[in-house]
């Protein structure tokens, strides 16, 4: 491991005098003081502007400040801060310059006074944050309409909105040396599993980077297995459907500066759950759940199937259907395993464009890519009409995926299945779909299996994944989570 | 440690990224047998006939064109009927020049039927059912139909003059012989295993006809069409005699294969009246004397409604009547054929064999000189 010097480490330890804190934050244009001079002892407040709601500090730390009476020494002066002088509703106090400057970066004042060895951090956060509201891509009709935010704060209280039970715990910590990132790991008290909370809370206090910024940052470094394109961990932005997670015994995640919930461990079932599956009928919800599984199916094997019944088992087709491809791909120079993998690799390519592009632009492109040039490269006779219907119905049933991770790793797998059917047909897709299993059948996720409930045969296994059966016949949380509570309901 | 098991991951990634980029790059040859659909031109159909030479004449049907011009009787593009012949010594040899006629494979993984003419059946189907079952793309349920007084090219030839597709039309049929029982299938490989077995086998028979209108005149292209005509019975691979078609419901009967008729019969004051007759079952059984069999009893049950009559026709379950008469008789002289002709086609010997698993055994081997000889009793009874 490379040792970690950060800055200033030397001077973290130390008394945090006012010096000391003007020179750790010097150059930084956003860092402010003001200076008082409170019966005669020189009293200072820092902060970073922008952080901090000015009104705040003016009214409730400043204006108490100038009405206090001198109280001797610097310290009798703080003191006199701590037991209430000033009206900040959050103080503490604060002995080393390291400790001060982590509490002015999130959102706090520091007061020192005078030459004395110890200051005040009053929390004023004040900075801008964007309201709450319905998150984009989980939107549905029938349902809660807050979504998470990118303020932490803001997503403990909507979690805790929802939850509202003393028994729910919120254990915070900081990851990143640079970005010192907020991470609050949340559980119910005497429910969930304590080695799963252990476990979380474990991977995240070893976690060693330099920035927590991306989601990606934790999911990849908190992740069981590395060598997967599968998540490994339900993510959303829904207040409600995070909530549904950690009440039915999974330990969530909530990060600073995300407007995502996680929880652990993610299965391969409990990804296809879409948010709508518990405001609909359980009739209604089970037959789309199949349909998802379905459409999952065809997302990833389609493609492969179609090669292999062109390129390698032409027999196996209806002969009404192998004369309307022969027909369509009459005059395509390209062989067949060119013209499904440029497909894909077309396909990918809008879908890229449109994520860079701004959104109406994007849409734009992915018509006129979609139509446009789809039409143009069948009339051209660069593919044929049927591996472009073929290609257009393995995305549209990619997109019903309510996961856009596992819909990303569907695609990856998609494309190894394709190359492994263009030389060897149905074998390769066998071969490619035995290793597919065998890979997710190694997957675990906070020690429990990626294929849970799949992987024993048990009730769970239609009740929970394949079907969603009617709550009231749902008596008894996951097997897999290992709750303590293992009923739900009476 | 660590870089062992770098240099093994590697080691097993170059050739797996040489066999992608291999493929990548179009190295079709490295693929075994790559094939692309559209260098297959799909057979549906396919004709067999004896040619003067004494050779095999093949006639390859299908719906697209695109062979080249010296292959015969190239169609347009479109969806028009492919047809092609040549001849050669045996079927293989014409298959295989057939291959250079066009500029496509000749591909039989989707022929659906095999049509033998006459002259072909008579002389022997041996070598037919043997290139069937040993070529890897033929089906082996393939269906076989024996041309009646013609060659399969020229009925192939007439369904392409008529834009029609044989094998479509031969579908349809089979669909038909659901409802009407008028005929049945034979696939390649039954008839290969009755042959076998040193039986006799039952293959459907087609005919051409006239087309209704066409003596008329009202078109000229639309002249003959072929319709099952009963069956043709091979004994020892050869065509050895034909079934009519109108005894071809009750041979059916007496096979088990009956599923379903409308026939007509005359009610009491001599109108013609529709019966539907389904849900029929025959059953075999032997009498015995001193160890022997005496007489053979042949069982039928069937279930008969009025399919259209007109009101008052006659007393209550009269058609039950006609239609037990109609179909003992037809019984009759089907089975009456089929012992004239020495040859179990009808399977009796196999459903005795079922019924007196033991008795039945030392008579197994001569049973088409026994039965010759036996007495036949047939019940039929209607089921309420």
């Amino acid at each position: 491991m490379i040792p970690y010097h950060p800055p200033d480490a030397g001077s973290r330890g130390e008394a945090p005098g006012a010096g000391l804190i003007k020179d750790m934050f010097r150059d930084a244009a956003d860092f402010a003081y003001r200076e008082l001079n409170i019966g005669g002892a020189a009293v200072t407040l820092f902060y970073i502007d922008g952080l901090v709601s000015s009104q705040f500090v003016a009214d409730e730390i400043i204006k108490p400040l100038c009405l206090t009476e001198s109280r001797g020494s610097p310290e009798a002066l703080l003191s006199a801060l701590w037991d209430g002088v000033v009206f900040g509703h959050s103080v503490k106090r604060r002995d080393t310059l390291g400790e001060t400057a982590d509490d002015m970066l999130a959102g706090s004042v520091a007061v020192t006074a005078g030459g004395a060895p110890w200051c005040l951090t009053f929390e004023a956060k004040g900075f801008p944050s964007r309201g709450v509201s319905e998150p984009g891509g989980e939107s549905i009709f029938k349902g809660a309409k807050d979504g998470f935010i990118e303020n932490l704060r803001t997503n403990t209280a909507l979690v805790r909105r929802k939850i509202k039970n003393p028994a729910l715990r919120f254990f915070e910590t900081t990851v990143g040396r640079q970005t010192q990132t907020a991470v609050s790991v949340v559980w119910i008290e005497g429910l969930t599993d304590p080695a799963l909370v252990d476990s979380v809370r474990g991977r995240l206090e070893a976690l060693d980077i330099d920035a927590l910024l991306y989601a990606s940052q934790l999911e990849e470094r908190v992740a069981d297995n590395k060598w997967t394109a599968f998540p490994q961990m339900l993510a959303s932005e829904r207040a409600d459907r995070f909530a549904h997670y950690v009440s039915a015994g999974r330990v969530g995640i909530l990060i600073d500066g995300l407007p995502i919930g996680y929880a652990a461990p993610g299965t391969f079932a409990e990804l296809l759950r879409a948010p709508e599956d518990y405001s609909q009928n359980y009739l209604m919800a089970s037959v789309v759940t199949l349909l998802r599984y379905a459409c999952l199916l065809i997302s990833l094997t389609l493609p492969a199937f179609y090669l292999s019944l062109v390129c390698r088992h032409q027999e196996i087709i209806p002969t009404a259907l192998a004369q309307s491809i022969i027909a369509a791909k009459q005059d395509v120079p390209l062989m067949g395993a060119f013209e499904v993998l440029g497909m894909l690799a077309a396909f990918e390519i809008l879908l890229e464009a449109g994520m860079r592009l701004p959104k109406p632009i994007g849409q734009t492109v992915s018509i006129v890519g979609a139509l446009v040039v789809g039409q143009a490269a069948v009339e051209a006779k660069f593919v044929s009409p049927a591996v472009v219907i073929v290609i257009a119905m393995t995305g549209i049933a990619g997109f019903t995926s309510p996961n856009q991770d596992l819909s990303a790793a569907i695609r990856v797998w998609r494309i190894a299945l394709t190359v492994l059917a263009a030389p060897l047909g149905l074998f390769g897709l066998c071969i490619g779909c035995v290793w597919l299993l065998f890979h997710l059948t190694g997957v675990e996720s906070f020690g429990v299996s990626y294929l849970s409930p799949f992987e024993r045969s048990s009730r769970d296994t239609l009740t929970r994944a394949l079907f969603r059966a009617p709550l009231r016949l749902n008596r008894f949380r996951e097997r897999a989570l290992n709750t303590l509570n293992k009923r739900n309901q009476p | 440690m660590k870089r062992f098991f770098y240099t093994r991951r590697a080691a097993a990634l170059v050739p797996a990224a040489v066999f992608l980029a291999a493929l990548c790059c179009g190295c079709g040859k490295l693929i075994p047998s790559a094939r692309e659909i559209n260098d297959f031109q799909l057979i549906t159909a396919v004709g067999m006939d004896r040619h003067e030479d004494g050779g095999v004449t093949l006639t390859l049907s299908s719906k697209k064109g695109g062979t080249s011009a010296s292959g015969g009787a190239a169609a347009d593009a479109g969806s028009a009927p492919f047809l092609l012949s040549h001849h050669a010594a045996t079927a293989a040899l014409a298959f295989q020049d057939m291959e250079s006629l066009t500029d496509k494979h000749i591909f039989l993984g989707h022929t659906r039927c095999f049509l033998i003419g006459e002259s072909l059946a008579r002389d022997g189907l041996r070598s037919c059912l043997d290139y069937i079952m040993r070529d890897m793309d033929v089906r082996p349920d393939v269906r076989l139909y024996i041309v009646k007084s013609r060659s399969a090219g020229e009925l192939l030839a007439e369904a392409s003059d008529n834009e029609e597709f044989a094998a479509d039309r031969l579908k349809s049929m089979e669909l038909d012989a659901r409802r009407a029982s008028n005929t049945d299938i034979a696939s390649a490989l039954d008839i290969a295993a009755a042959m076998e077995g040193g039986g006799a086998a039952l293959i459907p028979a087609l005919t051409l006809k006239a087309r209704e209108g066409a003596a008329s005149g009202d078109t000229d292209k639309r002249r003959l069409t072929f319709d099952p005509d009963g069956f043709a019975v091979i004994r020892e691979h050869r065509l050895t005699d034909y079934i009519d078609a109108a005894d071809a419901p009750f041979v059916n009967l007496l096979r088990g294969r009956f599923y379903n008729a409308v026939v007509e019969v005359e009610d009491a004051r001599g109108a013609a009246a529709a019966l539907h007759i389904s849900r029929v079952k025959r059953s075999y059984s032997l009498e015995w004397e001193n160890g022997a069999p005496s007489r053979l009893n042949i069982g039928v049950t069937f279930h008969s409604e009025i399919g259209q009559s007109r009101p008052e026709s006659g007393h209550e379950g009269w058609h039950k009547y006609a239609a037990a008469r109609l179909i003992r008789d037809g019984v009759g002289r089907a089975f009456d054929a089929a012992r004239e002709s020495g040859a179990d086609y009808l399977g009796t010997a196999a459903a005795l064999d079922m019924r007196h698993p033991f008795r039945f055994a030392p008579y197994r081997d001569g049973w088409d000189d026994i039965i010759s000889g036996l007495e036949v009793e047939i019940r039929v009874c209607s089921k309420e």
